[in-house]
């Protein structure tokens, strides 16, 4: 068998991919395995136990954070993506099909739809290109509902946890 | 007799358990909180949010036979067949919404007295400890 080509930009793709999932794999491994390491370990002072309470504290505020803010990054891409699509892009999700004339030709009418006349025809293509255009706007405000969703629990999230992480930071510059 | 003031590793484990409760129903609460306002925007401001009808109405409906020698439709059947599929459709899709509004009401009634158990509790040890 051919060895493939790494110059091919669909293998770089895949074995970027690949990477990206095993370091997200080797990265939450790792942060459980010192979770756990800080839970096991016995302190041996009175300072370790508060310091690793402190880690715990400042690692379960930091992830709040984190997903708050992707959840908000996630909404406002799509709601972006929605904005351009309505104004700049109309024709992005914009599938027609085939035209009367195709659809509705002797040959088509003749071999396809014996019983159908043109004028039925023609008929049956507007309601298929006024369907597509009811699908578009649903498939569009389902998606506004959704980043709307997000966005409305993921800022007070965001907001209350990164202030707390603004509050910690300040505790131990003072100290 | 054993110093009970020594640190133990207990007491880290401990908020190791409050803090993984805690975060994960806030991440309970979150997402089912955007979920239900998700919905309650379908219901009311973006009405036809998931309202996706198909062209297809039913076997023999387009021209081409559904198998070998089935007869094919008239435009009139189709038509009728169209309009029971769109009402079934309507139908399926306020079950849809009712079940997903359920699923996300339940997550969050369940989640967030857990969390506000585990919060309460971690503040406690903080104020103790403090």
């Amino acid at each position: 068998m051919p060895a493939l080509p790494l110059s091919d930009p669909s293998i770089t793709l895949i074995v970027a991919a690949i990477a990206v999932r095993l370091g997200m794999i080797v990265l939450v491994l790792g942060g459980i395995g010192y979770l756990i390491y800080l839970a096991v370990k016995k302190p041996s002072m009175e300072q370790d136990q508060v310091h690793r309470t402190a880690v715990l504290k400042s690692i379960y505020f930091y992830l709040a954070s984190f997903v708050g803010l992707m959840m908000l990054i996630i909404a406002a891409v799509n709601l972006l993506s929605i904005v351009l699509k309505a104004t700049i892009f109309v024709k992005a999700d914009y599938y027609p099909g085939l035209s009367v004339e195709d659809s509705c030709s002797a040959e088509r009418l003749q071999v396809e739809t014996p019983k159908m006349t043109r004028a039925q025809c023609e008929k049956k293509v507007a309601e298929n290109i006024k369907m597509n255009d009811m699908n578009r706007t649903s498939s569009r405000q389902n998606d506004l509902a959704f980043d709307f969703g997000l966005i409305i629990a993921g800022a007070p999230l965001f907001a209350y946890h990164f202030m707390q992480v603004q509050g910690i930071r300040k505790a131990r510059k003072k100290a | 007799m054993e110093n009970t003031t020594a640190p133990s590793r207990f007491t880290v484990i401990k908020a190791l358990y409050l803090y993984l409760v805690s975060f994960a129903t806030l991440m309970m609460m979150t997402f089912s909180a955007a979920s239900i306002v998700s919905n309650l925007l379908k219901m009311t401001i973006f009405t036809k949010a998931d309202v996706y009808y198909s062209s297809y109405a039913g076997p023999g409906c387009d021209g081409q036979p559904y198998y070998a020698g089935q007869p094919t439709s008239t435009p009139e059947q189709c038509e009728k067949l169209m309009i029971l599929n769109r009402k079934n459709e309507d139908e399926n899709r306020a079950a849809r919404r009712q079940e997903s509004m359920v699923f996300s009401i339940s997550m969050f009634v369940v989640a967030t007295p857990l969390f506000a158990l585990h919060w309460r509790l971690l503040k406690r040890r903080e104020e103790n400890a403090a």
